[in-house]
């Protein structure tokens, strides 16, 4: 895990594991958002609330993957992480402990345990590269 | 046959991924015939998905011809999607591929899935 997050990243070097995040930012903001349109163009109306999230998840990711790795942005990329991580730890918990009956599945279900628990784990490596990219910037 | 093309599409990712995985381990850019594998694989998933989405106009039943569609659009666009992130000539590079590889492979897996359910 060290490895991912070289020290060696300079201030002036876009370091390369932001790039990797906000591929990966990309390809969940790509399998989100067809989830929700699809999921809204069947039966839109069977599981709004589902489909709302997965919405949201999708533009989250949208904004983070094209934020992630720019060091102008940092400020919205550090929110939008903050905003996901809250949303798949209170959807993860509710939907595992029964309390809300969300319709349907969602990203965020079972604590992005569909997607390999990575919509769990990305925001936390967001959050460290982000923490670690600006103390980069400003030793 | 698109079964068939389907795993054979996702055992040349897994191959490729493989791959630059390697590349990864010694540090190294994707160079070489990499790029050259990477753009047979996308032809290949083309060709998979032209054959697809002929089956799907010829009436072949599915669950959910939408959802099915979808990942077709996904099989075709991930590795140039990934292919963006893979321009900087640096060992990162590698890595980028190895998660298009990847993502490309589950999503083929998840079409043979939806196929077979019909």
């Amino acid at each position: 895990m060290s490895e991912a997050f070289p020290a060696s990243a300079g201030p002036g070097r876009r370091g390369g594991a932001g790039r990797i995040l906000a591929l990966l930012y990309a390809i969940f903001a790509l399998a989100a958002g067809a989830r929700a349109l699809v999921q809204l163009a069947e039966d839109g109306g069977r599981a709004p609330v589902a489909y709302g999230l997965s919405a949201l998840a999708a533009s989250l990711y949208l904004v983070l993957a094209l934020t992630i790795d720019s060091p102008g942005r940092r400020r919205l990329a550090a929110a939008a992480l903050v905003v996901e991580l809250a949303g798949v730890i209170a959807v993860g918990a509710l939907s595992a402990s029964g309390a809300v009956d969300f319709g349907d599945e969602t990203v965020w279900s079972d604590f992005g345990g569909g997607y390999g628990w990575l919509p769990l784990l990305l925001p936390v490596a967001g959050l460290a590269w982000l923490h670690r990219a600006g103390r980069a910037d400003s030793p | 046959m698109s079964a068939s093309l389907l795993a054979a599409c996702a055992l040349y990712a897994v191959f490729i991924a493989a791959w630059c995985a390697l590349r990864l381990l010694r540090r190294q850019p994707p160079t070489g015939l990499i790029p050259l594998a990477a753009t047979l694989l996308v032809a290949l998933q083309v060709l998979q998905a032209v054959v697809a989405a002929g089956k799907l106009a010829g009436g072949e039943r599915v669950e959910s011809s939408p959802t099915v569609s979808g990942y077709l659009i996904a099989s075709v666009a991930l590795l140039p999607i990934a292919a963006t992130f893979a321009r900087e000539g640096d060992r990162w590079d590698s890595a980028a591929l190895i998660i298009g590889c990847a993502a490309l492979a589950v999503v083929d897996w998840r079409l043979s899935v939806l196929w077979a359910a019909g």
